[in-house]
């Protein structure tokens, strides 16, 4: 899960990277619930709220790591490159799993945010979980959520489920047919439809996708994490 | 043949954040050469890599030496880039290389008229017009034909240029208009190819025209044209 975090925070640093330094096209924040309550994990050490600008993210990580990857040399042969890892989450023993917690923080923080940019994009809301909820069910929160806007629209809550089990994930279903179990179908219920530029970019992918497919993917391993956190990220204008 | 043109950078960036670029050359009477670039505002130093291609157009467009010509350009976007010291997001997204649209066009003249000749990658477009009205326009037609991820030419990697770029030839007629438009007027000018290109042809082309840049943020605010870097090159060949 750490990872994954590190990397999708990394990957959306590099979006917004440019060579005078980094643009603010997002502010993002990052809410840890796998202990007893929910907290913000960025920025907070400098008491700041939950969302900070995107540049501040990419000029504070925990520390920059160095790596080495195994790329393709253009030839039919592999060499390892050198590459740099910032890290910004550190794993954390499993508690508890108070997602209601983390969904009443998340709309008091996204309300704030619509409040100071009313006519901004919609906040996106990624819900990163390997287990159900253990204060509740989120459908209320969720539908509390989903209800704060601007004027562009409302926000998108997707619901991502990790699981280190073997099997294929569902990714992006347009029902709730053929789901597993209980657990699935309540986060299937309470994930938003995607909007038109994220089904292009998940088409792109190589996803195909109904009409009416929703921002869930559920059992997915650290691949489609990552895939899935890119295109629920996707900005609709930044080309 | 009187050459013109304008480039504004997208509506709260500064005009050394606009990544398009334009050039034109008149060779006396008998010619001249015309090139708009488009710079992929996702990847890094993507100016730098518009204006290497655009600089190149007269050798980009021999036949037969667009390969080695792109291999010397990669190289020298990979030294510049390298001997800058970048923080870790831009050196990562720097690793990435930069990618960009290529639209080029040879004009000579003719006892009846005028030949041109077209290379195109990307969707960067051409417009033959006559009288006011677009007669014909390459390589795109269509406004729905533009979307996130078309063809572009890398600042690193192998690019088979002469296999990738799209060729056309045309015949103008004496008092017949060529244009260059990078891809957020070329999309207005397909949507609205009867109204579109008479208001734009009212202004004199000049970065330095006020009036120009006047109509494009209006056409921004009308959402008649996305907000993004603004490119056009005009050649209005003698009647």
């Amino acid at each position: 899960m750490a990872d994954a975090l590190n990397r999708l925070l990394q990957n959306i640093c590099i979006k917004c990277a440019k060579e005078e330094g980094v643009r603010d096209y997002f502010h993002l924040g990052l809410i840890g619930y796998g202990g007893k309550a929910a907290a913000p994990m960025l920025g907070h050490a400098k008491g700041e709220g939950v969302l900070i600008p995107v540049s501040e993210v990419a000029n504070n990580p925990l520390r920059v790591e160095n790596r080495r990857k195994k790329v393709p040399d253009g030839a039919g042969g592999i060499l390892e490159q050198e590459i740099k890892f910032p890290v910004w989450v550190e794993p954390i023993a499993k508690g508890g799993t108070p997602m209601v917690s983390a969904l009443n923080m998340a709309t008091m923080t996204v309300d704030s945010w619509v409040k100071a940019h009313p006519d901004g994009f919609p906040p996106v809301v990624i819900n990163v979980t390997d287990g159900e909820s253990t204060d509740g069910k989120p459908d209320e929160a969720a539908t509390q959520l989903k209800a704060v806007g601007t004027s562009d629209g409302t926000t998108l809550l997707f619901n991502l489920h990790i699981s280190s089990l073997a099997g294929a994930p569902t990714a992006f279903p347009a029902s709730a047919e053929g789901l597993a179990d209980d657990f699935a179908r309540q986060l299937f219920d309470i994930s938003s439809p995607l909007p038109p530029h994220m089904v292009l970019a998940a088409g792109q992918d190589g996803y195909k996708l109904e009409s009416g497919a929703r921002g869930f993917v559920f059992n997915a391993d650290i691949v489609s994490v990552v895939r899935f956190l890119e295109i629920g990220t996707q900005p609709s204008n930044l080309r | 043949m009187e050459l013109s043109g304008f480039s504004i950078a997208r509506a709260g960036a500064s005009p050394e954040e606009n990544e398009d670029a334009i050039t034109w050359q008149l060779a006396g009477d008998s010619g001249c050469l015309m090139a708009v670039s488009d710079g992929a505002g996702e990847t890094s130093f993507a100016r730098m890599w518009a204006w290497l291609l655009v600089d190149s157009a007269s050798e980009l467009t021999q036949p037969g030496f667009g390969d080695r010509v792109i291999e010397a350009l990669q190289e020298q976007w990979c030294r510049e880039v390298g001997s800058k010291v970048l923080p870790w997001y831009a050196e990562e997204k720097a690793r990435k290389g930069a990618f960009a649209t290529f639209l080029a066009c040879r004009i000579e003249k003719t006892k009846e008229g005028y030949d041109y000749t077209a290379t195109a990658i990307g969707d960067s477009c051409l417009f033959h017009l006559r009288q006011g009205l677009i007669l014909d326009s390459f390589p795109l037609s269509d406004p729905h034909a533009f979307d996130y991820r078309p063809l572009l030419v890398g600042a690193r990697g192998p690019f088979p240029f002469e296999k990738q770029i799209l060729g056309k030839q045309g015949f103008l007629q004496p008092g017949d208009e060529l244009w260059l438009a990078t891809d957020a007027l070329a999309r207005g000018l397909l949507e609205e190819p009867h109204s579109l290109p008479r208001e734009l042809a009212e202004i004199p082309f000049s970065d330095d025209s006020s009036a120009i840049d006047d109509l494009i943020q209006r056409l921004r605010a009308e959402k008649r044209i996305r907000n993004d870097d603004t490119s056009l090159v005009r050649l209005v060949t003698g009647a």
